[in-house]
């Protein structure tokens, strides 16, 4: 049973008269446990195509399961609850709560969901620790680097054991060890606690890690390819 | 939690915040000390206009109102005076006889309206007592004594201690003289007033008007005008005599009910302008700062704060505002409305003494607010802060979360 299947998912965006087709009837399943990257030019489609999958944005036509639910038809809070307690997410630009520290940014999904303080603790603490940001829990997002936000994102993102992580570009904007050292810590969580991973990238680095490969072009899957 | 943000949002926009908050503190003090020299010139209107008149309500024969004459009169008093005075409400009351005659000396006669009073009884003709240029005021309810204003005086060449005649018709209907000297002349600040009042001792014009003890009216004076309705009531109904009416001041000086009714509608129309200049001022900002965190906003909802959470935390913001705001600006307007409640806002080197509507306006202007005032100016001015966040929040909570996601 996989965890994600798409059928002949498709996003049109429409700007005045001028159409962009983003996604072309895409058909694609991810298993459980997966380290998969989906690649391809500017343009091609990545963002479109996490967003959709991660339930941020309602496809023009097709559809998704997640977990055998069928996502597309949910109402804003139904899909609202989905996000937050079956995916996990690690955006390219922006990840942060300005007014929360290291600690709260990742405690943050926690307490949507109404987990007790004690646990609270242990699971953001245990995470920071593993992003390597001991020490650091009571900085603002603003006295963090580049990198150190980003891994706040992925302790977020992490907290709440979601059963699917969507990260997109986390590389981009980090230099390269930072890059090698929080996919190597995603590749942990992957093998010792089977997160499933999602990445859109065209991070070389990033490709050559994943064990699935799924290459966009103009909105379309031009390639897919286990190694 | 979603107090915590909120309260950590308005931290992040310090000057933002600040600045929206001054802007409702300054709305809620501006509205206390308009409102507070409003009320205080509004009941000073009332009182001074009532002295001048016939009481919160007066009592007097049925169908004077409609044509007073002479002929008109309460012949007995001490029961009614004795059911007035048992309402707790009442503060005092006091008999007289009014009546129109002509006033004339050497130099010719005007036409003037006269009161006959017994200036024993505490507060009576205050008004005039307290606005005597010359001689003195009246001192007994006997005696051919005459107090007049300036303004007749100069009409009539009159001065203290000189002579006058009066011409009235009596009770009768018989047209009679009789001589009175000038006790006291007054300077109101009115013109109208200062030529047409004149007081004279009740005895001297029941004797010249031949009508024993009856009186025109009885005027009573109440510890607070809001309290007219309900002791008109008990009054009606104590004295239930087809020929004796009861009757409000509105119906007796109907032109100072149109003043205070106008007057109102001014506060009002003041009070409308404060909470729409702070209105726009809210709105402002909280769509504004709801705006410039899209991105943030974003992020909340796309990893899975409910929209009606988002919706919460943009309200909670607006009413840590607005309780800060309003709380800052009550202190502030309080300061000020006690300093005017005590010192009064003296105006007189811009304004003199001026007459409206058949009252006399003091130069100096004194705050009054009731605590229920001050409860409805909190209450409303928070209200409508709040209702002014409604808005850009229900805006917050539509935000799409893809919007996050967009490139900076
Ligand atoms: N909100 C939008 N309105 C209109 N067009 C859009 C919008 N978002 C994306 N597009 C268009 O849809 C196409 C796919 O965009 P998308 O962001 O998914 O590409 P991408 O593969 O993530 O690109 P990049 O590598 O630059 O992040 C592009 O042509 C883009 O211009
Ligand atoms: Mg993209």
């Amino acid at each position: 049973m996989p965890i994600i299947k798409t059928e002949k998912l498709t996003k049109i965006y429409r700007q005045g008269a001028v159409e962009v087709v983003a996604l072309s009837e895409v058909d694609i399943q991810i298993s459980h446990g997966d380290f998969a990257v989906v690649a391809g030019p500017s343009g091609s489609g990545k963002t479109t195509f996490l967003n959709l999958l991660g339930a941020l944005d309602k496809p023009t036509s097709g559809k998704i399961w997640l977990d055998e639910q069928e996502i597309t038809a949910l109402s804003r809070t139904d899909r609202s609850s989905l996000r937050r307690n079956h995916i996990g997410f690690v955006f390219q630009f922006y990840n942060l709560i300005p007014v929360l520290t290291a600690y709260e940014n990742a405690e943050f999904v926690l307490l949507l969901q109404g987990v007790d303080q004690v646990q609270r603790r242990k699971k953001v603490l245990d995470l920071l620790s593993i992003v390597g940001l001991s020490g650091l829990e009571d900085r603002y997002p603003h006295e963090l680097s580049g990198g150190q936000q980003q891994r706040v994102a992925i302790a977020r993102a992490l907290a709440s054991e979601p059963a699917l992580v969507l990260a997109d570009e986390p590389t981009a904007n980090l230099d390269t060890k930072t890059g090698q050292e929080l996919l190597d810590l995603m590749q942990q969580l992957n093998s010792d606690i089977n997160i499933t991973f999602l990445f859109s990238s065209h991070d070389p680095e990033v490709m050559e890690r994943a064990r699935r490969l799924i290459i966009l072009r103009d909105g379309r899957v031009v390639e897919d390819r286990i190694k | 939690m979603i107090v915590k943000l909120a309260a950590r949002n308005l931290r992040r926009y310090l000057r933002r915040t600040l600045l929206t908050l001054t802007g409702i503190a300054f709305g809620t003090a501006l509205a206390m000390i308009a409102i507070g020299l409003g009320d205080g010139t509004h009941d000073m209107m009332i009182r001074n206009g009532l002295q001048l008149g016939q009481g919160h309500i007066t009592i007097q024969p049925e169908g004077y109102l409609q044509s007073p004459s002479a002929g008109l009169f309460l012949k007995e008093t001490s029961g009614l005076l004795k059911i007035i005075s048992s309402e707790p409400e009442v503060a005092l009351s006091y008999p007289r006889v009014r009546g129109e005659g002509i006033l004339s000396s050497a130099s010719g006669g005007e036409g003037i309206s006269f009161m006959g009073i017994d200036p024993g009884i505490e507060g009576e003709g205050e008004l005039v007592l307290r606005s005597m240029d010359s001689g003195e005021f009246l001192d007994g309810p006997e005696g051919n004594w005459i107090v007049i204003g300036k303004k007749l005086a100069e009409l009539l060449s009159l001065k203290v201690g000189r002579k006058t005649v009066l011409t009235v018709q009596d009770s009768q209907g018989q047209i009679t003289s009789t001589l009175l000297r000038v006790k006291g002349i007054f300077h109101s600040g009115s013109p109208e007033i200062d030529r047409i009042y004149t007081l004279i001792p009740i005895k001297t014009v029941q004797k010249t008007l031949a009508m024993g003890n009856g009186v025109t009216s009885i005027a009573v004076y109440l510890k607070e005008n809001r309290e007219t309705k309900t002791v008109l009531k008990k009054l009606r109904s104590s004295i239930s005599s087809e020929k004796i009416a009861v009757l409000p001041w509105q119906k007796i000086q109907p032109s100072l009910r149109d003043f205070v009714v106008l007057d109102d509608a001014f506060g009002y129309l003041y009070y409308l302008i404060i909470l729409i200049i702070v209105s726009i001022g809210v709105l402002n900002t909280v769509l504004m700062s709801v705006m410039d965190r899209k991105r943030e906003i974003g992020i909340l909802m796309a990893v899975g704060m409910r929209p009606g959470s988002v919706l919460r935390m943009i309200l909670a913001e607006t009413c840590l505002i607005a309780l800060l705001g309003t709380a800052s600006g009550l202190i502030i307007g309080y300061g000020f409305h006690y300093y005017f409640a005590t010192h009064g806002l003296d105006l007189s080197s811009f304004v003199g003494e001026f007459s409206l509507a058949g009252t006399v306006l003091d130069p100096v202007y004194y705050s009054s607010l009731r605590p229920a005032r001050i409860i409805q100016i909190f209450t409303v001015i928070i209200l409508t802060t709040i209702t002014m966040g409604i808005y850009p929040a229900f805006k917050a909570a539509r935000t799409e979360p893809v919007e996050a996601m967009e490139k900076p």
